[in-house]
């Protein structure tokens, strides 16, 4: 079976030449729930940016949804990355930065037209993923009005209504309030694409992820189930985490 | 502008109820009509029928002047300065200026014009959502990247005053205050440059999200509801009327 990701060795630095990414290897299968964690600056969302091809790997061979990305220093074309993009759901960190349209309802409906789907199929998506999100009450608002994390959670529909294979989410649970937060758990828990979550609510990571694992200094140091790494108090406080409190008993 | 935007949707009038492209297309025209008036009758009429339409929109004058306030101080000052500086004999003269028959004239024709075009502007984007206006100017044929840049503009003018907000408080929570010495200049500076820097770092980051759901050079948009018998009725309307003032401003030539 060909894995959804195949990361391996990814070396990234930023202009300045700080390295985000110093050998960072990671694969994951079709259907896995996987948690990333680490500290602030490991790398986390750097990673993330380069599934999709919007970070200029330096080194390294990088394979997503069976199509090759990077390797070495080289990128895949525009058509690759076109392919890739639709298959690969990125939420972004912050919610502002994700939307841009004039209404709730345009911005979901966004990444479905761009897919060239049919009028009454991107309205079905759109209306589902609202739906879905908690978020229908809302669809005609503009997006500047709504609060951070009814943001948070029109930025996850904006990226459920495009079904990818493989849904990679930062910081889900920014901003939401603790009913919110349970209906992410619960929409997450119940979609069976690939799931690629980074996060520091490590609750949150225990009850979706079945596998967890550790990026600190831009490099995977720790992959395990779930509940065993985050049980291990010499790892996580060795890369400036926590055991979780339901763990920590 | 931006204040009237978006603000006032939830009100029930016939300009609210028209479909968002004919309403597009009627007042765009009377619009153009009312440019296109050089007789000063004609531009009284022009300003007339904006009342008439600002009055469709059932907002209330005192709510459209306290938001159309910066408008409508720039429309009287260039009225001044054009009956000011038209040109002609002096025939009133207060204190050390002057103003001449022709200058006042010109400067009638002016401000009725230009505040007629712009209360039926105003009643345009007061009663249509800005995102079924730009669904409309796709509609009828505005190029692509213009629409996707008034779209852009549009939330990153509520993004980044949410930015300098968080940066007003910041400043304010430490105690700072302005004043006009080295050190509130400075600090303004600084202030107006961090601006800069995260503007564009904003404007990056939304171009990767744009990128992540497929964007490759236009923000495609879905069609907007049907359109009534009722919204052709309406915009028959507004063309008689835009064919009307045209014609008899040509007839009076």
């Amino acid at each position: 079976m060909t894995a959804a990701i195949e990361a391996e060795n990814l070396h990234f630095a930023f202009p300045d030449g700080r390295e985000a990414l110093r050998g960072l290897s990671l694969t994951v299968q079709p259907g896995e729930a996987v948690g990333i964690i680490g500290p602030n600056g490991a790398g986390k969302t750097t990673f993330f940016l380069s599934l999709i091809g919007l970070c200029r790997l330096r080194e390294g061979k990088l394979r997503v949804a069976g199509m090759q990305i990077a390797n070495g220093s080289a990128i895949a074309s525009k058509k690759t990355l076109t392919e890739v993009r639709r298959k690969v759901g990125l939420v972004f960190q912050n919610s502002d930065d994700q939307l841009f349209s004039a209404s709730v309802y345009d911005d979901v409906a966004f990444g479905p037209l761009n897919l060239g789907l049919k009028e009454n199929e991107v309205r079905h998506r759109v209306d589902t993923a609202l739906r879905r999100v908690l978020a229908k009450p809302y669809a005609d608002r503009v997006s500047h009005h709504l609060s951070a994390g009814e943001k948070r959670r029109v930025a996850l529909a904006c990226v459920l209504a495009m079904e990818p294979e493989i849904l990679v989410i930062d910081e889900p649970t920014n901003d939401l309030d603790p009913r919110s937060r349970r209906a992410t758990i619960n929409l997450i828990n119940q979609v069976d694409q690939t799931r690629l979550i980074a996060s520091h609510d490590l609750e949150f990571i225990l009850e979706t992820c079945n596998r967890t694992v550790v990026v600190d200094e831009g490099r995977v140091v720790a992959d395990a189930p779930a509940r065993t790494l985050l049980a291990n108090r010499e790892v996580m406080e060795s890369h400036g985490l926590e055991v979780p409190p339901s763990l920590a008993k | 502008m931006w204040a009237l935007i978006d603000h006032h949707l939830d009100v029930d009038s016939p300009l609210h109820r028209w479909h968002p492209t004919a309403k597009l297309i009627g007042l765009g025209l009377l619009i153009v009509a009312g440019a296109c008036v050089t007789d000063l009758r004609l531009a009284g009429g022009v300003l007339a029928l904006s009342f008439a339409t600002v009055l469709l929109t059932k907002l209330g004058f005192r709510v459209l002047l306290r938001r159309t306030r910066g408008l409508l101080l720039f429309i009287i000052f260039f009225t001044l300065l054009v009956a000011f500086t038209a040109g002609g004999g002096p025939s009133l003269a207060i204190g050390p200026v002057s103003v001449s028959q022709r200058g006042l004239e010109l400067a009638a024709l002016v401000g009725c014009k230009a505040l007629g075009i712009a209360l039926l502007a105003v009643a345009l984007v007061t009663t249509t959502p800005f995102a079924q206006l730009c669904r409309s100017l796709r509609r009828i044929g505005c190029p692509t990247r213009l629409v996707s840049v008034l779209l852009l503009t549009y939330r990153m003018n509520f993004a980044l005053g949410g930015e300098m907000e968080s940066i007003q408080s910041g400043l304010r929570a430490r105690g700072f205050r302005f004043a006009p010495t080295a050190w509130g200049i400075k600090t303004m500076g600084t202030v107006t440059g961090s601006l800069l820097v995260r503007s564009l770092e904003r404007a990056d980051r939304l171009y990767h999200a744009m990128l992540a759901r497929g964007y490759d050079g236009s923000i495609p948009c879905l069609p907007s509801g049907r359109v009534k018998r009722t919204d052709v009725w309406k915009l028959s309307a507004a063309v008689l009327l835009g064919i009307a003032l045209i014609s008899v401003q040509v007839a009076l030539r």
